[in-house]
């Protein structure tokens, strides 16, 4: 089963989406941390395969926080979830090393969001795509 | 006897035509190498000589056969290229002497520097030249070497150059028989050099340098074919020769033929060769139809040519011998002055020489005679010359700087001999062979003269100095003369210098020899030409010889005869005649009857005296005379001789007596030889006879006695006469003497009174022109002497006197004038006796006005002579005088009603100004007025001063730059450019300086006025300061709450997307996954999910109640601040637990609603801040008045922090500086305390208790 870490300040969110991960995405959540400082010190110690990220983030922005990932451990897919229906932060991410962008509204987006990009596809959610990206 | 010596002297003279071969003197003269060979050509050039010597090469063949030698001025110190310069012009050879050359033809030679070039016979050679640069004369000494050099026609060319150096060479060149070319002044760069050369007179050719070349080339082909020899000729030749010396003759008066015959051919030769013609027949024909050929000629053969102290040994010889006695001869006081005659004087550098000579001893021995030298000459040019005593700057050449100092005046590139010399000098037209002579000279320099004439005109020459000299007078000839084959004459002083001394004269004064020239009537200058053929004068001579041969033979031949004068002396005695005579003892005699036998001098006596009283012939009877020991019969026959042998000798008659002895005589015979008769008879007869003869001859011998007695008496009686006639003779010839020597004097007296009517001539000139010039400028002169009597006047003075030629003389106040003037002789004597001028303007009768001036007439001896009055016509002046006052006072009127119009002008500008400068100055709009070229400030008014600060008497004058008050200089391009476009300006907003420094927003109108030709500015503006910064107020509140409401928008939008939104996506999620339990039926899970969802919908609502109230707290709406601070509290610590305490003091601040909700942001504001960065959860508001203020204080006990760097524009700071801000707009104030140091912090907001 592949593990995954959620990157999500908000609890409420963070706990609905772990309860929709585990039921639905069969996936195993190993950990849900609430900034990126504490992803960056917690990643060496975990062995996940896809990191989660939503982009609005306190300090550091989820999508700084894909860079550096990007940099230090460059095989660990992360996916962007974000409620910002904004192309140009879905342009950044992708420039950043990000597989993936999907809207928090999007459930089922977020499901085979996770699904397609540890299959090592590119995901992104329907309402971008109709948008032009 | 004295007359027999003269006798003798005269036929010493021959006659001039007679042939005779003329021995040549040896000298310079007369070259002796004349073979036609090489002809060396001296060129002299100095400053634009290059020039024209390359214009001379490129018109010359390089084949002309001859050699030329360049001569120019070169740097001292430089190598020359002259050489390698001239070789471009010609393809003859060009070189630089360095060394002894031998000059070949077709070449060219360059002198070197330093150097002077030389020419010794036939080579050049190089001297190194040591005198002074100034009188460094190269051109010069080459062209005297060259002529003396013998080598054959030297030419001698002068091209451009400047000062004289070569005019005193060509002088030597043309005296050896050389060529003188010189280039045309006007083609030459530099014309001093030709010039000076043409200066002498001896030029041949003037022509431009390339025509010289020309003509050069020309010259050296014309060569005439004349024999050397004059005797060479042919008869045609000789004829020819003859005809042009009689062409000569006629058109100058001068005859040649006296002159030696081979100089006059060299000279004719010449001339043809210049003129090019090849035969004296051609050239004949040129001078017939050239009146200035005969002239030129004249000119060649006279060749004026000498120079100053010329053969420096003989003139030092004669300084050292001559000069000394004869000044020494005038300090004995022998004589009263010196007197020298100069001959052939020609330029007059001999005459000047001697003279210089008798100056310096004079002044060694400290005396000063009266020195008087006659200079004679033919040439009346030269002789112009001669008295002009100007000489060419090469002079300098002969005559040392001390002379040049003592005797000349420097005059530009020449010098003038000084007056005192020129003026011992008589200078003057005269032949030696034709004039009178000048006598009782001291010495005669007659130098190169005699060598022109043939020898016997020479011999006469000498008897006439000799005349002329003083006995024991010096003779001073040139290097080729000599007085030595006349011993009887002159003595020898220096043999080698040629000079020699007349040998007194023994008895009484010779008489003036006869002048070989006589042919003078009236005037001297022209002779009368009936000259006598001279080959017609040849066979003359001829026919005399042949007469002699003639004679000789008959001597021969004919019976011994003897010729007697009537005193009976005997003249002649025939070869044969000897035998009947002898000489008796006792003295000598040459008395016939003495010498005669004494057989035959009865006979004689008796022939002789019917010979000469009868004038009959007689024969005597035969009378027996033994003979070398033979009796022979002899008859004697005396003839009287009647045809008189020479014309003078008319008056003594001669007869001839023949002696012819018996066998010659046979008519005679019988009768005398009959003696043969018998003989008794005979002695009776004897006897008788004898006895008779006897008686006869004691009566003859008494007669003969009586008769001897009688001859004797007679004889006493006729030497009485004689001695009487003697006495006669010697008078005549004393009077002859005394004639000669008047004129001798008269000659002298010509002389000087030629000078004199020249100088009177120039004088009276002078007058005539000054008299002229007086007339020209109707100045009227009156001349008194010192008792003011007429002595001259000119004709503009009989305007104002009635005076008359003949009023001189007359005392000026017997003059009557017609001038308003009383004063004249009064003001005449006051000018004798104060020598000071008098002036006077005074006026005629007729209105005219004269200027009078009376001043003492001064000589130039400096002596007062009287008065001179010059009257001036000055009526003119005084009319236009007049005109002028008129025309003065007349503009003067004018400027006057001028200057009143302009001073009431002024008057309305000075009100008009008045009042402008009220309007200006009390004007409350500050104003200025500047020059626009610089800012400089023309006037400001006190607005202004106010306005900037400072005082009237800092501003003027200076510029706005000086006094830190440039207004607007960043516009100041716009507003230049938009003022000469449209003159001025209105409501221009800018900014100006204040003298505190502080910029003054202002609204101005600039307009450009022209003020006296000066632009200027004039500005004035009002001071909007106050409602620029109003106005920047409202802008920076309007920003600040819009700034404020963006804060607010993104709080509330941070708020619904970080919060609310979440939860929305949260419910969305749990919805399906409770769905998706709903659907397994999991109602356990679809439980929990359940009321997860409640719990997050019921946050939900909270939070966006919260919300609304967060966007408008309802209290607000309320009455006063406290109240909504009390909610706001509330509101703290049911969201954030910070728990706040108010202490209100009872204090409502009730304000208006914009600063009632501004203070309520800035306490939540600070509220926030405590909640998210004291570290605290107690916070205190506390309101109390103090100062007019409201103060509410916002503390905490947190941890503090740097208020001053986080104040300061700090991001986290950024809601509490806004608000800050905004209620200082509003009159309040905001002001933070805090340290990070844990002692909390406090805010202060002060609130003006009129809000």
């Amino acid at each position: 089963m592949p593990s995954i870490l959620v990157i999500e300040d908000h609890i409420v969110f963070g706990k609905a989406l772990v309860r929709l991960l585990t039921e639905k995405a069969n996936v195993d959540v190993v950990d849900v941390v609430r900034s990126a400082e504490e992803a960056l010190e917690k990643l060496p110690n975990l062995n996940v395969d896809l990191a989660l990220i939503d982009v609005s983030l306190p300090t550091m922005n989820g999508i700084q926080l894909v860079a550096m990932i990007h940099e230090m451990f460059p095989r660990l897919m992360c996916l962007m979830l974000s409620g910002h229906l904004t192309p140009f932060y879905v342009k950044r991410s992708l420039e950043a090393g990000a597989r993936g962008y999907v809207l928090k509204d999007d459930i089922p987006g977020v499901i085979e969001g996770v699904r397609r990009v540890l299959d090592g596809e590119i995901y992104i959610s329907d309402a971008l795509r109709d948008q032009g990206v | 006897m004295a007359s027999k010596n003269n006798h003798h002297k005269l036929d010493q003279a021959p006659k001039p035509t007679k042939k005779t071969k003329t021995i040549e003197a040896k000298g310079v003269v007369e070259p002796s190498n004349r073979d036609h060979g090489l002809t060396v050509v001296g060129i002299g050039a100095s400053a634009g000589g290059l020039e024209a010597l390359g214009r001379f090469f490129d018109a010359l063949p390089s084949d002309t056969g001859m050699a030329f030698v360049v001569v120019t001025h070169l740097q001292p110190d430089h190598e020359s290229h002259m050489a390698e310069l001239l070789q471009r012009h010609t393809r003859m050879t060009a070189v630089q002497v360095t060394k002894k050359t031998a000059v070949e033809p077709n070449h060219l030679y360059v002198i070197p520097p330093n150097h002077h070039i030389l020419m010794t016979d036939s080579q050049l050679d190089t001297r190194v030249y040591k005198e002074a640069h100034d009188r460094y004369s190269p051109i010069d000494h080459f062209f005297r070497s060259m002529a003396r050099s013998g080598h054959p026609d030297p030419i001698a060319i002068v091209l451009s150059g400047g000062g004289t150096d070569g005019s005193v060479g060509v002088k030597d060149v043309k005296e050896v028989g050389g060529v003188i070319m010189v280039q045309h002044p006007e083609d030459a760069e530099y014309d001093s050099m030709p010039r000076a050369a043409l200066s002498t007179g001896l030029v041949d050719v003037v022509l431009p340098a390339s025509d010289l070349a020309q003509k050069l080339s020309d010259y050296i082909k014309h060569r005439p074919k004349l024999p050397h020899d004059p005797d060479q000729l042919s008869e045609e030749d000789t004829e020819t020769l003859h005809r042009i010396l009689a062409q000569v003759h006629a058109r100058t008066g001068h005859d040649f033929s006296p002159y030696k015959r081979s100089t006059i051919l060299r000279r004719v030769e010449r001339r043809m060769q210049l003129n090019g013609f090849l035969t004296l027949d051609s050239y004949l024909g040129y001078l017939r139809r050239n009146a200035i050929e005969a002239q030129a000629m004249f000119n060649d053969i006279l060749i004026g040519v000498t120079n100053f102290f010329r053969d420096r040994d003989s003139w030092l010889a004669l300084e050292k011998q001559v000069i000394p006695r004869v000044v020494k001869h005038n300090k004995n006081g022998e004589l009263d002055e010196i007197r020298v005659w100069s001959i052939g004087c020609a330029t007059g550098e001999e005459a000047y020489s001697v003279a210089m000579l008798l100056f310096e001893e004079a002044d060694r021995q400290s005396v000063r005679p009266r020195v008087q030298i006659f200079a004679s000459d033919l040439d009346e040019r030269s002789i112009a010359h001669a008295r002009d005593g100007l000489y060419p700057a090469a002079i300098e050449a002969d005559v040392s700087p001390e002379r040049l100092e003592r005797f000349f005046v420097r005059e530009g590139e020449y010098y003038r001999i000084k007056r005192e010399i020129r003026d011992a000098v008589l200078f003057t037209n005269h032949s030696v062979l034709r004039d009178p002579p000048f006598s009782r000279q001291d010495l005669i320099a007659c130098r190169n003269v005699l060598i022109y004439l043939q020898r016997p005109v020479q011999e006469q020459v000498f008897d006439i100095f000799h005349y002329s000299l003083h006995p024991g007078g010096y003779l001073f000839l040139g290097s080729s003369e000599s007085a030595e084959h006349l011993p009887e004459l002159f003595s020898v002083i220096d043999k080698p210098h040629r000079v020699y001394q007349a040998k007194p004269w023994a008895g009484e004064k010779p008489r003036l020899p006869s002048l070989p020239f006589t042919l003078r009537t009236g005037s001297r200058t022209r002779a009368i030409t009936n000259e006598i053929p001279p080959n017609l004068t040849r066979f003359t001579a001829d026919a005399v010889d042949l007469e002699h041969h003639h004679q000789q033979a008959l001597e021969s031949y004919g019976p011994p005869s003897i010729v007697v004068n009537e005193r009976y002396s005997i003249l002649h005695v025939s070869e044969t005649a000897g035998r009947y005579l002898h000489q008796p003892k006792g003295p000598i005699s040459s008395d016939v009857l003495t010498m005669v036998r004494s057989e035959l001098q009865l006979e004689l006596r008796t022939a002789l005296f019917h010979a000469f009283e009868k004038s009959k012939p007689t024969v005597s009877r035969p009378v027996s005379v033994e003979i070398n020991g033979h009796r022979r019969p002899v008859i004697v026959s005396v003839r009287p001789l009647t045809q008189a042998a020479s014309p003078e000798n008319v008056t003594e008659r001669q007869a001839l007596v023949l002696f012819i002895e018996d066998e010659v005589a046979p008519d005679q015979s019988p009768q005398q030889m009959n003696t043969a008769h018998t003989q008794p008879e005979m002695n009776i007869m004897v006897s008788q006879l004898q006895a008779e003869i006897q008686r006869l001859r004691e009566q003859l011998q008494i007669t003969v006695e009586e008769y001897d007695s009688s001859t004797e008496e007679m004889k006493a009686a006729n030497e009485e006469l004689q001695s009487i006639n003697e006495e006669y003779r010697s008078a005549t010839e004393e009077l002859e003497t005394g004639k000669e020597e008047l004129q001798s004097v008269n000659e002298e007296l010509q002389t000087v009174n030629s000078d004199i009517k020249n100088k009177l001539d120039e004088i009276s000139r002078a007058k005539q022109e000054l008299e002229d010039l007086l007339g020209a400028t109707e100045i009227g002169f009156l001349f008194l002497d010192r008792e003011l009597r007429i002595q001259r006047f000119t004709a503009g003075v009989s305007n104002l006197f009635n005076i008359l030629p003949s009023d001189r003389g007359r005392p000026i106040r017997h003059l009557t004038h017609k001038m308003t003037y009383a004063g004249l002789t009064e003001d005449a004597e006051q000018v004798l006796r104060h020598l000071v001028p008098v002036e006077h303007e005074v006026q005629s009768e007729e209105g005219d006005w004269f200027l009078l001036r009376l001043r003492p007439y001064r000589t130039t001896e400096d002596k007062i002579q009287g008065v001179v009055i010059s009257f001036v016509d000055i009526s003119k002046l005084k009319v236009a005088e007049q005109e002028i006052q008129l025309a003065k006072e007349n503009l003067e009127e004018r400027v006057r009603e001028r200057t009143q119009e302009v001073e009431q002008a002024n008057q309305k500008i000075r009100q008009v100004r008045d009042l402008f400068f009220t309007l200006f100055h009390s004007n409350p709009i500050p104003t200025s007025l500047t020059r626009l070229e610089d800012g400089m400030f023309l006037n400001v008014n006190d607005a202004y001063l106010e306005f900037v600060g400072l005082q009237r008497e800092n501003v003027l004058v200076h510029t706005a730059r000086e006094l830190g008050l440039p207004i607007a200089e960043n516009i100041r391009p716009t507003i230049g450019a938009q003022l000469q476009r449209a003159g001025m300006i209105r409501d221009l907003e800018m900014q100006v300086r204040r003298a505190s420094g502080e910029m003054a927003n202002v609204l101005a109108s600039i307009q450009l006025i022209n003020l006296d030709g000066t632009q200027a500015l004039l500005l004035a503006f009002i001071d909007i300061t106050e409602r620029v910064k109003a106005e920047q107020q409202i802008r920076s509140l309007a920003y600040d709450l819009t700034k404020a409401e963006q804060e607010e928008r993104r709080r509330l939008s941070q708020i619904l997307h970080d919060d609310l939104q979440q939860r929305i996506f949260a419910v969305k999620m749990q919805l399906l996954t409770l769905s998706d339990a709903y659907q397994k039926n999991d109602l356990r899970s679809a439980e929990v999910d359940f009321a997860q969802l409640q719990e997050w919908l019921d946050d939900s609502i909270a939070m966006t109640r919260n919300l609304s109230i967060d966007l408008s707290p309802a209290i607000l709406q309320g009455d006063g601040l406290t109240d909504a601070l009390v909610w706001l509290a509330a509101q703290m610590e049911n969201q954030y637990g910070l728990k706040v305490t108010i202490e209100s003091n009872g204090i409502t601040a009730r304000y208006e609603d914009t600063l009632r909700i501004l203070l309520f942001q800035a306490v939540r504001e600070v509220l926030f801040n405590v909640v998210k960065h004291a570290d605290t959860l107690r916070a205190k508001i506390r309101m109390e008045r103090a100062h007019g203020h409201t103060r509410l204080i916002v503390s905490d006990g947190g941890i503090g922090f740097d208020a001053e760097s986080i104040l300061d524009g700090s991001k986290t700071a950024g809601g509490l500086l806004n608000l800050q801000h905004r209620l200082n707009l509003m009159g309040c104030n905001l002001q933070v305390n805090s340290k990070p140091n844990g002692q909390g912090t406090q805010v202060i907001i002060d609130i003006p208790q009129d809000k």
